[in-house]
């Protein structure tokens, strides 16, 4: 592709400024856009769903010498039951920790850990398992930047399967980083082994059978020794593989090493029947303490608390996290609040004072602040949050998890006439509002459709539904395993729940409109179930005023409400399981028109009014056909990007489009030659035809309000400046 | 240095009894007490059934039991288990024609297994089976032939039994009646002489025993219990039956013999618990004793003796063990006077009263066993070797564990405390000698747990009074699992050092007790050892637990070697061996290994045909040694063979690897102290020679 392509038939900036749906102004943009040409965007990254339950680590990730933490956590796909991994970076630049970038893996972490390995570039990498469902069977994955990717992705040394890396380091002091790691021999027998980071050959293979192993400098060698737990407990050295020594007593699993030895030299400890924590010693070997057992089971940590001196056990228990002197047993801080899940203590913040970081975590929220400062409405008690608080104590901080798709956004004045904010509603559940212009969060709430904090088994949609003198409600639907609520509107600035269409045969809302049909000034909701059944309700109250004819059967269907030009208004929508388009007039509920030639349509878009009323239907082969809003016959056609998901037009005659193929927004030229124009957003970018695309006044581009699986952004992209004003 | 183990089924080594001492019966006479002189000295003993009651899961050993007194004053003079349970067994004394009596017995209802024991110790002497048989009632003498006279069940189901009269050598069916019976007694009632069959049922009968020819009927019928003595007009032979009523109430008959008739009758309310006939000595006939619980007074009994010809009350004694649930009368001691042998409700006890004043001259509170806790020295520090013993737990849960010394030549008990606490049904107890103040004499040291989980005791005795010296309870959780002794804080009194359930070992100070140090907790297991010992002047011991031995500097408090081994550890023992110091381990594999004390590095290992609960090295070896195991002593020898000494001795035989073995000055000699469920022996053991070289030796 080049520019000349895709700047082709770039003319001056035509302005028709049309009386547009929902008073919104439909401005065709004559000019090419251009990559780069991102003139501003912010970025809304909402946490992952059970957020460090897969891991969190420490370290530089990008190299700019300020650490990071890196947050595993999960989305559970719509179409694949064991979702797919999310890391989130949270940065600790400043005072205030905030997600930097949430990325979403290709593969679901198979492990509750993540590693940090030194990176040759100066960036660390994040080391872990992740579970190659394409191949059935975990490899080692090395993660980079921000936002993580996955670097290299290793399988393990045939015949063995990867179970889980267990450390990171440099095991037999050669210089370089290896991971010890639990391997599946083909007897099912687990083993551990040292395998190189960087290529993933096995250094070494025990024989010994284990499920857990840790590292420690337990001698006077440069080796570190592996800790392997089994019966008998077995101390290797990384060097030569050979046993350095054996305690008949066998270590438990919940192995930890750490320098909390005898004068801060490294030591480890194993659990021990009766919830018994018993520390060893290094060279000579010998348990050198045993710390009675408490509600501690869950999750420990080795941690430097002073500048000086040995490190501390800390032991997180499902009432309180308690720190230990190893080798006293004695306790040496307060206890802090307990929990269930992953956690770390750093200096996350770099302002000199340690925090904790419990992921994921289910405590109480009172108290606590959330990102931006913004305001929470009614939460599910029960949700889960990334919580962050000093280890001094108080200064609670919490992410609320939530899973995306964050796809279904709408834009407009939600806080009242002059506000400009943008309403996203996820899969976990949570509906946000953002500052459009700054892209902060200014308040949300959770457990709209009481799924506790289980993620909707399909993606949601959203729209804005003006009221009379109020505050517009926003429309939320989705698809319910049972019969029960799909449709509901919330206020846009309390959020709480104005109405809720409790119709049981609702029970799969494809699609989600507003219109206003009597011509009050308030909108009516336009309702499409996955039969293809269109729904009318009041804007006020939800009460159902009308429906069409549906299909027998559907699981899907999508929609374009529009005016008719005289007074009226009237809908398209898919039937026959996307195969079909119908025009419905919508004061009659009447089938005007059909269409059977299309197939499996992925989305529509409308524009225009009257006689310049046109639809873009784009289907599943990427074919955009231009019809004509009153016959829906087709005037034209254009082809996309494979996996196109989005469209708009960006003139009248639909000779152009911005499109969301993959990561990337594209301007869709009329040749068919795409050019990206912003960077990688995020998988599912878009999905549902969901966006807010605004066409700027004066030539100054367009903006475009998304969401992908792993956030929300406006973008806002100028023209060429090289092809303004009418060059050509 | 691994050698293979070949077992000789039945070494015939040469072994004697010093002495055995059987500390007591459980549930005595539960199925069975009979008198008779069953060793032929002209006195009478009693033999009583029992059991020896083990900890929970282990098996329990049903005992028949010798209570007499020759010289000596009353004790269990014999005591031999049984193959087969005796809970709902019966038994009968029969005659010899030399006049020694023998015990008959019939193990089970319906089994049909009929042995016959003589001599003291009772021995088998003969086994016969008579299917259908479901009581032993009598063993007559008819025409010079021994016969059972019992009760049998013609078919299935056993809704009815009928007498039945069968030879005792062949077990052949001679007769049986064709009326149903609940019981049947064999007594002369005619002027002939000859027994007769008193037949319990509606109408009663009396029959001539050798042709079964009807003599007489009564028709109310005979109850439940019938006894024959003197009870006719002049002393004349007669029998009295007990029945019952619906209402509990009960009503004796006493009848006369030829000519047949009911003389009294003597009404009783339900206090009445069993009869029994009491000889008058000096007098002409004999009293009807009823045996009767005391109203209002559940440890009481009494004993109410009445002239059968009047009913007339003659006397009434008060018996301390409770209700008689079983009673005989016979001369079991060395007076020669009858007495009153029973087994009273309180427990049950086995107590001996004097028949006429009621005076109690013996009496034998339950004990559950193993009673594998044995030790000897100079436990009274008069120069003589004295053995303790204990056992796990009175079977009164009032009473605790009695702690025996007995001399160590005799076996004879020279001094006993009962405990009170009450101890649980898993322990087992532990006991060791040592000097832990000024005085002469030793100090018991006896470890056990309680009657509930993390209920410990560990009790300090002086070997003398026996009085507690201190205790401490509640250490660690669960119960004690080995018990040995160091001076850990060289203070020159020995300290006492105790594996915990949790296998964690505690040190004691010996003079109070107090805590000195305790270790982390290892892998826990019902069983472990220890072995204490001096390295370079440095108090060491070796715990082993679960599958490990560890080594344990208990100067520096620190874990010095450790070994994981193949099975559970059972035992650990230390000695002086060929090279030096030894440990050695026997584990559940099974198999027994030797280690260097001080690296614990394996020197030999001999795996073992059998589960082992003991072990003792006979000598400066690294491969001879005894084995308990099975309830058998075994000799390990140092070409691997096994060679199993016949003797039965009893389940968990010196189990926690108690006990005390002592090869003798020749070599060819072991003086044995051990224990089991049942007894606590001194045995010199022969090592045979013959058997050595692989002579008849089975692989």
């Amino acid at each position: 592709m080049t520019r000349a392509s895709s700047t082709a038939g770039c003319a001056s900036l035509r302005h028709e400024a049309r009386a547009g749906l929902l008073g919104r102004l439909i401005v065709a943009l004559a000019c090419a856009l251009v990559p780069g040409s991102l003139l501003f965007a912010w970025e809304y990254q909402p946490m992952p769903g059970e957020p460090g339950g897969h891991g969190m680590v420490v370290g530089d990730f990008d190299g700019d010498g300020v650490h990071e933490v890196a947050v595993a956590g999960v989305e559970s796909l719509p179409d694949r039951a064991d979702g797919a991994a999310v890391f989130a970076v949270l940065d600790g630049t400043g005072a205030q920790a905030r997600v930097r970038a949430v990325a979403k893996g290709a593969f679901l972490v198979a492990d509750d850990a993540l590693w940090r390995a030194d990176g040759k570039d100066g960036r660390d990498r994040v080391v872990t398992t992740v579970w190659m469902t394409e191949h059935y069977q975990s490899w080692l994955a090395i993660l980079t930047g921000i936002p993580l990717h996955a670097e290299r992705l290793i399988a393990p040394p045939a015949p063995h399967e990867l179970i889980r890396v267990t450390a990171v380091a440099d095991v037999d002091g050669d210089g370089a980083q290896e991971a010890v790691v639990i391997l599946k021999r083909p007897d099912y027998v687990f083993v551990p082994a040292i395998l190189d980071l960087e290529t993933g050959a096995a250094k070494w293979i025990g024989d010994m059978p284990t499920g857990q192993v840790v590292v420690a400098q337990l001698d006077g060698d440069p080796a570190l020794e592996l800790v392997v737990a089994g019966t008998p407990g077995l101390v290797i050295d990384g060097a030569t593989g050979w046993q350095d020594w054996s305690w008949a007593g066998g270590f438990g699993g919940g192995l930890l090493a750490g320098a909390f030895g005898s004068g801060g030299r490294d030591a480890f400890a194993a659990w021990a029947e009766g919830g018994l924590l018993q520390v060893f010693g290094g060279y000579p070997y010998a348990p050198v303490n045993e710390i009675p057992g408490q509600d501690w089971d869950v999750k420990r940590l080795s941690v430097r608390l002073d500048p000086v001196g040995p490190e501390r056990i800390a032991v997180m228990g499902r009432q309180a996290m308690q720190f230990f002197d190893a080798l006293t047993g004695n306790s040496v801080h307060d206890p802090l609040p307990g929990g269930a899940g992953n956690f770390l203590i750093e200096d996350i913040t770099g302002d000199a004072r340690r925090e904790v970081l419990y992921g994921p975590s289910a405590g109480a929220m009172d108290g606590c602040e959330f990102p931006d400062g913004a305001a929470p409405g009614q939460l599910d008690p029960f949700a889960a949050t990334l919580r962050m608080i000093n280890l001094d104590g108080g200064h609670c901080r919490l992410w609320l998890a939530d899973s995306g798709t964050h796809a279904a956004v709408v834009r407009g004045p939600l806080g009242g006439p002059g506000t400009d904010e943008v309403a996203t509603f996820s899969r976990g559940d949570v509906l946000s509002v953002i500052d459009a212009t700054t892209g902060k969060l200014r308040r949300f709430r959770s457990d709209l459709f009481e799924t506790l904090s289980r993620p909707l088994s399909r993606p949601p949609r959203i729209a804005l539904a003006r009221r009379i003198g109020g505050m517009p409600s926003l429309i939320l639907a989705a698809q319910l395993p049972m019969p029960g609520l799909p449709v509901m509107a919330v206020d846009s600035v309390s959020l709480q729940v104005r109405w809720r269409a409790a119709d049981s045969d609702l029970g799969g809302v494809a699609a989600v409109s507003s219109i206003d049909l009597d011509g009050d000034g308030a909108d009516e909701v336009i309702v499409a179930t996955a039969r293809s059944q269109l729904l009318v309700l009041d804007g006020e109250t939800g009460e159902r005023l009308r429906e069409s004819v549906g299909d027998a059967y559907g699981y899907q269907a999508d929609m374009v409400v529009f005016p008719d030009g005289q007074g009226g208004a009237r809908a398209v929508v898919t039937a026959d399981e996307r195969r079909q388009l119908r025009l419905v007039d919508l004061s009659t509920m009447d089938v005007l028109q059909q269409s059977v030639d299309v197939t499996d349509i992925i989305a529509l878009r409308q524009w225009g009014t009257g006689a310049d009323c046109r639809l873009a239907v784009l289907d599943a082969a990427a074919r955009i056909t231009l019809r004509d809003c009153a016959t829906l016959a087709v005037q034209g056609d254009l082809q996309a990007p494979a996996g196109t998901v989005f469209l708009h037009e960006l003139d009248s005659e639909g000779t152009r489009f911005l499109i969301a193929a993959g990561e990337h927004f594209h301007e869709l030229g009329a040749d068919g030659v795409a050019t990206q124009l912003s960077g990688a957003l995020g998988p599912g970018l878009a999905r549902d035809n969901a966006g807010d695309v605004r066409i700027l006044p004066g030539g100054q581009g367009l903006e475009v309000t998304a969401g992908s699986d792993v956030l929300v952004t406006l973008q806002r992209f100028g023209p060429d400046p090289v092809f303004a004003d009418g060059f050509e | 240095m691994t050698l293979g183990v070949l077992l000789i089924a039945c070494a015939a080594s040469v072994n004697a009894a010093d002495w055995v001492h059987y500390p007591s019966l459980s549930a005595p006479a539960r199925a069975a007490m009979v008198v008779g002189d069953f060793d032929g000295d002209g006195r009478h003993e009693a033999v009583l059934s029992g059991l020896a009651s083990a900890r929970q899961g282990d098996p329990e050993t049903t005992l028949l039991g010798v209570l007499g007194g020759q010289a000596d004053a009353l004790r269990l003079r014999s005591v031999t288990p049984l193959a087969e349970a005796f809970r709902h067994g019966s038994a009968a004394r029969g005659q010899a024609a030399d006049g020694t009596s023998f015990v008959v017995t019939l193990s089970a209802f319906d089994t049909g297994h009929v042995e016959v024991f003589a001599g003291v110790p009772l021995h088998r002497v003969h086994t016969v089976e008579v299917p259908g048989l479901t009581r032993v009632e009598a063993v007559a003498t008819l025409d010079g032939v021994h016969k059972i006279v019992g009760l049998m069940r013609e078919s299935d189901p056993p809704l009815a039994t009928y007498p039945a009269v069968i030879d005792l050598a062949s077990g052949a069916v001679e007769w049986m009646g064709t009326a149903p019976a609940v019981t049947v007694a064999v007594a002369a009632l005619g002027s002939d002489g000859a027994p007769k069959l008193v037949i319990g049922g509606t109408p009663g009968l009396v029959l001539d025993a050798s042709t079964r020819a009807l003599e007489w009927t009564w028709a109310p019928g005979f109850g439940s219990e019938i006894v024959v003595g003197d009870f006719g007009p002049g002393g004349t032979p007669g029998f009295a039956i007990r029945n019952n009523y619906e209402d509990f109430r009960s009503r004796v008959d006493i009848f006369r013999g030829q000519p047949y008739a009911r003389i009294r009758s003597l009404e009783r309310p339900d206090t009445l618990e069993r009869i029994v006939t009491v000889p008058q000595p000096g007098a002409v006939g004999d009293f009807i004793g009823l045996a009767e619980r005391v109203p209002g007074e559940p440890d009481r009994g009494e004993l109410s003796s009445y002239l059968p010809a009047t009913g007339q009350l003659a006397r009434t004694l008060s018996l301390g063990c409770g209700t008689p649930v079983a009673l005989a009368v016979g001369a079991i001691d060395a007076s020669g006077e009858p007495r009153l042998v029973y087994a009273g409700s309180r427990g049950p006890r086995l107590c001996v009263a004097d028949l006429t004043t009621g005076t109690p001259l013996y009496e034998s509170i339950g004990e559950n066993g193993p009673f594998a806790a044995v030790a000897r020295g100079d436990v009274g520090g008069a120069g003589n070797e004295e053995v303790v013993a204990v056992g796990r737990t009175s079977v009164e849960s009032s009473y605790g564990p009695t702690l025996r010394v007995l001399d160590g030549a005799t076996g004879e008990v020279l001094r006993s405390v009962r405990s009170d606490y009450g101890s649980g049904s898993y322990t087992l107890p532990f006991i060791a000698l040592a000097q832990l103040d000024a005085d002469s004499q030793l100090e018991v040291i006896v470890a056990q747990g309680g009657s509930a989980m993390g209920e410990w005791w560990i009790e300090v005795r002086d070997g003398l009074t026996l009085q507690q010296e201190w205790e401490r309870t509640r250490i660690d959780q669960g119960f004690p699992t080995a018990l040995s002794t160091a001076d850990v804080n060289a203070d020159g009194v020995t300290d006492v050092l105790v594996l915990s359930d949790r296998a964690r070992l505690v040190v004691l100070d010996g003079r109070d007790g107090t805590e000195l140090w305790r270790s982390i907790a290892l892998p826990a297991s019902p069983a472990g050892g220890l072995a204490s010992f001096d390295r370079a002047g440095t108090p060491q011991v070796a715990v082993g637990v679960a599958q490990g031995v560890y080594l344990i500097d208990l100067a520096a408090r620190t874990f010095t070697a450790n070994l994981a081994v193949d099975g559970a550890v059972i035992g650990v023992r230390k000695w002086q061996g060929p090279g030096g110091c030894r440990i050695g381990v026997i584990t559940a594999a099974p198999r027994l290994s030797v280690h260097a004390c001080d690296t614990l590095a394996p020197l030999a290992e001999y795996p073992l045909p059998l589960m082992p609960t003991a072990f003792w090295p006979l000598g400066n070896t690294d491969g001879h040694f005894l084995l308990a195991g099975e309830g058998k002593l075994h000799e390990l020898r140092p070409d691997g063979v096994l060679a199993t000494m016949p003797r039965v001795l009893g389940n968990q035989l010196a189990e926690g690897n108690q006990g005390s073995v002592r090869l003798l000055a020749d070599g060819s000699q072991v003086d044995a102290l051990i224990g089991s469920d049942y007894l606590v022996a001194r045995l010199r053991l022969g090592l045979d020679d013959l058997f050595t070289g692989n002579f008849e030796v089975q692989p």
